[in-house]
């Protein structure tokens, strides 16, 4: 993978929980990120961004995050995005839970 | 322990009314999330990383039994059955749903408590020592000092929008003087 490669991905957090949520190739709203579309052009990534900003109803906060695509699945980059994709280390709440 | 007037209660259950209202507006797209921001602010009601979080403040730091058997309450029937507890004297839920807080309020407002002004740009929930009335090296109670300074700040006009938050605490005692990283001013 090259690293300028552009690879990103549109979460946001929902307006009524307020937990993690990532735009699917159907504009829908999930909680994994492993289901979020993958954006590899500037232009769809500044127009799913302005979908994402007009559904102000529904989540929070929308941005454009850094990710790497691997034999592993879809990874942030950023530490705090990885934080927000993986949730709370506190093993029995959030994603992490058992 | 200090218990709440009538017009103190009055005035919490207007706060509660006030913010179920403003939930209202923001859940049916009334307001925009940046209307909306500083009510929650004052509301004592983040939005953080993994979800809501609702910072609601324990008047220097002591709890009678009805109180902590609502904040249990709280915690079970609408967060994860868990409250963090913080060094300034706080209680904060992880988990509240937004369209849940207005209903929270209204519980705590139930026991004479309220999360107002416990986040944003204003005066902080003002703290003391919680062995206050009771640490053997303590010159006064600053608990007294702490209350009127409370109701002065509470909902003051000129400090709803500060550039930045202002924490302050009393003391009566030399032992249990708190950081002053954690604090604006600490009056002793």
């Amino acid at each position: 993978m090259k690293l300028n490669q552009f690879l990103k991905v549109i979460t946001a957090n929902n307006l009524r929980s307020g937990l993690v949520t990532y735009m699917t190739d159907n504009y829908e709203w999930v909680s994994n990120l492993g289901d979020a579309a993958v954006i590899t052009d500037a232009d769809l990534a500044k127009a799913g961004l302005a979908f994402a900003e007009s559904q102000s109803d529904v989540v929070v906060g929308a941005y454009l995050s850094d990710v790497k695509q691997d034999e592993l699945g879809l990874t942030a980059i950023h530490f705090r995005d990885k934080f927000r994709s993986q949730g709370p280390a506190n093993v029995t709440n959030g994603k992490q839970g058992i | 322990m200090y218990h709440y007037s009538s017009f103190d209660q009055d005035f919490v259950n207007t706060r509660v009314e006030q913010f179920r209202a403003q939930v209202a507006r923001r859940l049916d797209g009334s307001l925009t999330e940046d209307e909306f921001k500083p009510f929650r602010l004052m509301n004592g009601l983040y939005l953080q990383l993994h979800a809501y979080m609702l910072r609601v403040a324990i008047p220097y730091g002591t709890l009678n039994s009805r109180q902590m058997t609502q904040l249990a309450m709280i915690s079970e029937r609408w967060d994860k059955g868990y409250g963090h507890f913080t060094t300034r004297q706080n209680i904060q839920f992880n988990w509240p749903k937004l369209e849940d807080v207005p209903n929270i309020l209204e519980a705590l407002a139930e026991v004479e408590m309220h999360a107002i002004q416990t986040s944003g740009n204003t005066i902080r929930n003002i703290t003391t020592d919680h062995f206050s009335g009771a640490a053997a090296d303590e010159i006064a109670d600053p608990r007294p000092i702490a209350e009127l300074l409370r109701q002065w700040s509470t909902d003051h006009p000129e400090f709803q929008f500060l550039p930045r938050k202002f924490k302050i605490a009393v003391t009566g005692s030399a032992a249990a003087a708190p950081s002053p990283a954690l604090m604006t001013l600490v009056c002793g």
